[in-house]
């Protein structure tokens, strides 16, 4: 510290705990008798945890601030959702065994809406319907590797299993995968069908596991297909998902799948 | 923390309830920002929380953190504004904030950290900063933009008057850490002598 004035090195002893007792002591004593050279030095750092505690601080002396509501803190929860792809785990090693057991593996029911033998989760007037079903495993640790079951909507699932989605468009699509909980609505997912046929859903290129590990009860999981899905029509639907009883449609022209399970 | 790391959404939203009022307040702070960016701030405040949680090594440090961001994100956006361009990005003050290099900061109690407030707010000479940090931070009810049409006066001017005032608050409680640093260091020599 030259001058007695604090500079970034005197500083950052201060707050990392690393500056010598008496040195300190000359700071306090300088500080408390005030120093405008030092208050200019303080105010141009960026801000760090001394302005977090100094903000703490003033906001001890003022009355409760503004509160926050359930609008507010939705949107920031989608937001962190939509920007969430690290739930994700890879799985590899659960792919293989998948492509082993082949498809008696992914025979999962598919919760359909009540009423319809077949889907029609598509609807209005324009366009062709983009069918779409959505299938899962449940994977788990076992001594011998990953253990895959096949997924059945309505199953008990273990916290530590992980889901493993499978996709079958009747076409070309863009699809989003959205996660229906107590605790919100989230995307989990969005991807592209460039043809009919099945598609195991990936992050980054290799096929991902979709982790339980820290949600409990009723998870249901929405797969959207629609030709063209904006982050507007997922909105849509997953504000009328997160609203709807069950069977309810995300709007026209919006395919609809859903699976859900209860994790303990 | 611990629950909102699980994944836990009722941690989730307490962290949000319990932090978004003081929050709010640092944006408010700014007088330059309309509603539109003040709720802006807390958004982007909250995502970053959430999205960096793992990373806070000290949980105590929660509040503390919390308001950093909020003050980041509230600074990046007025230097956005007023520089019509993109700035640093700020995560590397985040990361300090996190504990990530500063990991040991003494902590001032908080009945002291408020009577170190007042007593600077005491100490004010009667006159418009006074006035400003009476109505900013002791009433409470206004926000910066609103306390600038009330005096009549320029919204740069009340945004420096209380960033004046809370500098001055920074060095005092600074202060106190060093204080703090001083004893805690006696202490621990005493006790290595005594131990001798």
């Amino acid at each position: 510290m030259s001058g007695r004035h604090l500079d970034e090195a005197s500083y950052r002893g201060l707050l990392g705990g690393t500056i010598e007792a008496g040195e300190a002591r000359r700071v306090a004593e300088h500080l408390e008798a005030g120093c405008e050279a030092c208050e200019t030095w303080l105010e141009s750092r960026e801000p760090d945890l001394l302005d977090g505690a100094t903000d703490l601080a003033l906001s001890r002396v003022s009355p409760p601030g503004s509160a926050g509501n359930d609008l507010e803190y939705g949107r920031i929860r989608r937001r962190v959702g939509a920007g969430a792809t690290s739930r994700w785990a890879p799985a590899l090693a659960a792919a293989a065994v998948l492509a082993v057991a082949g498809a008696a593996v992914l025979v999962a029911r598919v919760d359909r809406r009540p009423g319809s033998d077949t889907w029609d989760g598509v609807k209005g007037a324009l366009g062709a319907p983009v069918p779409a079903r959505l299938r899962f495993s449940v994977v788990r640790a076992g001594p011998g590797g990953p253990e895959v079951e096949r997924g059945a909507t309505g199953a008990v699932v273990p916290s530590d299993a992980s889901l493993l989605f499978r996709v079958e468009a009747g076409g070309p699509t863009a699809l989003a995968l959205l996660r229906l909980g107590a605790d919100g609505t989230e995307v989990v997912w969005r991807g592209r069908a460039a043809a009919a046929g099945a598609l195991d859903v990936e992050v980054g290129g290799r096929p991902a596991a979709f982790p339980l590990r820290g949600l409990a009860g009723l998870q249901r999981f929405a797969l959207l297909a629609a030709p063209d899905l904006g982050p507007e029509r997922i909105e849509e639907a997953r504000r009328l998902l997160a609203g709807a009883r069950a069977g309810a449609a995300p709007g026209p022209m919006v395919g609809l799948d859903l699976v859900e399970v209860t994790v303990r | 923390v611990a629950l909102a790391l699980a994944g836990d959404g009722r941690a989730h939203r307490e962290i949000y309830d319990r932090y978004r009022p003081a929050a709010h307040r640092v944006a408010r702070g700014f007088a330059e920002f309309d509603e539109d960016d003040l709720e802006d701030v807390v958004q982007e405040t909250f995502v970053r929380v959430y999205q960096n949680l793992g990373r806070l090594k000290e949980p105590a440090r929660l509040a503390a953190w919390v308001l950093t961001i909020a003050r980041n994100r509230a600074l990046t956006r007025l230097a956005r504004r007023r520089a019509r361009q993109e700035v640093a990005e700020d995560l590397a003050n985040e990361r300090a904030a996190r504990g990530e290099e500063a990991t040991e900061m003494a902590d001032p109690e908080a009945d002291l950290e408020l009577a170190v407030v007042r007593r600077i707010i005491d100490g004010l000479p009667d006159g418009p900063e006074k006035e400003t940090v009476r109505l900013f931070y002791v009433e409470g009810n206004l926000s910066a933009r609103e306390i600038a049409d009330r005096l009549g006066v320029g919204k740069s001017a009340i945004t420096m008057r209380l960033e004046r005032f809370r500098t001055r608050v920074k060095r005092r409680l600074l202060a106190e850490v060093a204080r703090l640093r001083g004893e805690e260091s006696t202490a621990r020599s005493k006790a290595r002598s005594k131990a001798r």
